[in-house]
């Protein structure tokens, strides 16, 4: 099969898989609109943190308000994004593996990696994702500098599209975990603690945490990094940089990881 | 929020209000504000029982018939049941955080009259916090979903009660506001006295407090369960 028709096929199964997520999770109404609301609280709460820190400072560290609002909403922009798609690896021990629906993916002619992203769409993040937009236009309305360029617009989109893929990457390797202890849920722990790093300047924190954030779980790649470019802050243009493209390279050794493991998976024969 | 949680979480915020500390003045000084941090994860991780996940399994199995079959008020029953969790909490997150904290992050210990007062003030804490999640928690009789109710009201909680920010440095309008609310006396109030702020009778006039809200809440509780039993709907069987 030709590239152009395997692609047309998967985007064909995804389209299938998508309507009956929806029509299966429109069931259950008040648990969807329960979840969409307590998530869009939860983020407005959060950000009321930040106010209340601005109670003390006119800037942190160089950073006004209005700049950490920046941070805080294009990161989480980006963390939506990739959470809509691709949240379903969180319980890939859990659902997929102790289940043993993992076995009926691996039997079907497609990507078993595809078939646990597609099942899952985690639509609490659209209502997050929503929120985040209005917090970056609000930033973006009171930083004085002009972020509004066709340069910062374009860099956006490379950034979002490469920071995506790092939270994936992340996802992908914690999950795979689970091909050796069965269970994925509880190593993400760390990786939702550690998130919360990515809404402060990555210049407050000591050099091995710094190291952290661009290695085991590099989201200043995803947050931090990218955000300095639209205010124009020159001294961290290399990561600026590599942030566009580091993306799929952390991607791939995550793939290999899965690979590694899904050659190891024996079913748990339920 | 496990042990481990509470550490990394204190560490963000080690540098974060270091940061601040060196964009400004903080009143009260950068210790003191470390040390209400580690008061916080330490109370915390005692009294933020949750009940809702408890009620709301039940509730959508059906299985709650079971309780209410008992010689004992659903209430009592639910109570001991987070009370065990929260022993358990104690010696095995709330413990070793102290033990970091003094370690690591070079807080005080206060001294032993205001520790005493401390274990028990954060004990009514915890009776605050039960009561507050069990009227919650009620909710899921009509809603039979839990998750959302319960991050809710989690997420009101850190914020309303000092667990992310030190009430004491609010603007006076808005201590105001938080002092009135029950969220208060679930986390600041014992800080205040692990932290060696508040002394004499001050600690007497914070259990006072915490006092009052825990008969507020008792009634809040009892009226919520009283209609939440008209609602009950058993699922299945």
């Amino acid at each position: 099969m030709s590239i152009r028709k395997k692609l047309e096929k998967y985007i064909r199964v995804y389209k299938i898989f998508f309507t009956a997520y929806w029509k299966s999770r429109l069931i259950y109404k008040t648990d969807f609109f329960l979840g969409v609301t307590s998530q869009s609280i939860n983020l407005v709460f959060n950000l009321a943190f930040l106010t209340l820190i601005f109670t003390q400072v006119e800037s942190l560290q160089g950073w006004t308000f209005h700049e950490m609002l920046l941070l805080a909403g294009f990161s989480g922009l980006i963390l939506n994004l990739h959470h809509i798609f691709g949240f379903g690896l969180y319980s890939l021990g859990e659902t997929y593996i102790i289940e043993g629906r993992l076995d009926r993916y691996l039997v079907r002619p497609l990507n078993p990696l595809f078939q646990v992203y597609a099942n899952y769409i985690s639509d609490d993040n659209v209502s997050k994702l929503l929120v985040n937009i209005g917090v970056i236009s609000y930033a973006v309305f009171h930083i004085e500098t002009t972020i509004l360029t066709l340069t910062n617009l374009l860099y956006a989109v490379l950034a979002m599209a490469s920071g995506v893929m790092i939270l994936a990457s992340i996802f992908l390797a914690f999950s795979s975990t689970a091909f050796w202890t069965a269970r994925s849920k509880a190593v993400f722990w760390l990786f939702f603690e550690v998130s919360n790093f990515r809404k402060y300047p990555y210049s407050i924190f000591s050099t091995p945490i710094q190291l952290f954030l661009i290695s085991i779980i590099p989201i200043a790649f995803a947050s931090f990094f990218p955000v300095t470019f639209f205010l124009g802050r020159d001294e961290w243009f290399i990561w600026q940089m590599l942030s566009l493209i580091i993306g799929p390279f952390f991607y791939l050794i995550s793939y290999g990881i899965w690979k590694i493991g899904i050659r190891n998976y024996s079913s748990t024969g339920s | 929020m496990g042990l481990l949680s509470s550490v990394i979480f204190l560490i963000l915020f080690y540098f974060v209000w270091f940061a601040i500390d060196q964009s400004g003045t903080i009143e009260g000084g950068f210790e003191q504000v470390i040390a209400y941090l580690v008061a916080g994860q330490i109370v915390s991780n005692i009294a933020f029982v949750e009940t809702e996940k408890f009620m709301g399994e039940r509730v959508r199995r059906g299985t709650i018939v079971n309780e209410l079959k008992r010689p004992l008020s659903l209430m009592t029953q639910t109570y001991f049941h987070e009370m065990a969790w929260m022993l358990f909490n104690f010696l095995t997150k709330a413990v070793p955080i102290a033990i970091v904290g003094v370690f690591f992050f070079g807080i005080d210990m206060p001294n032993l009259i205001n520790g005493l007062f401390f274990l028990f003030s954060v004990f009514l804490a915890f009776n605050v916090v039960f009561l507050f999640a069990y009227s919650t928690s009620m909710l899921v009789f009509w809603t039979k979903v839990d998750w959302s109710i319960r991050m809710m009201r989690s997420t009101a909680q850190s914020l309303f009660s000092g667990v992310l920010f030190p009430l004491y440095l609010l603007p006076d309008t808005l201590n105001t506001v938080f002092n009135l609310l029950p969220f208060q006396v679930m986390v600041d109030a014992p800080i205040q006295i692990f932290i060696m702020s508040a002394t004499g009778t001050e600690i007497y006039e914070i259990l006072l407090k915490q006092f009052i809200w825990i008969i507020i809440l008792y009634g809040l509780a009892y009226l919520a369960w009283k209609k939440a039993r008209a609602k009950l709907t058993v699922q299945g069987g």
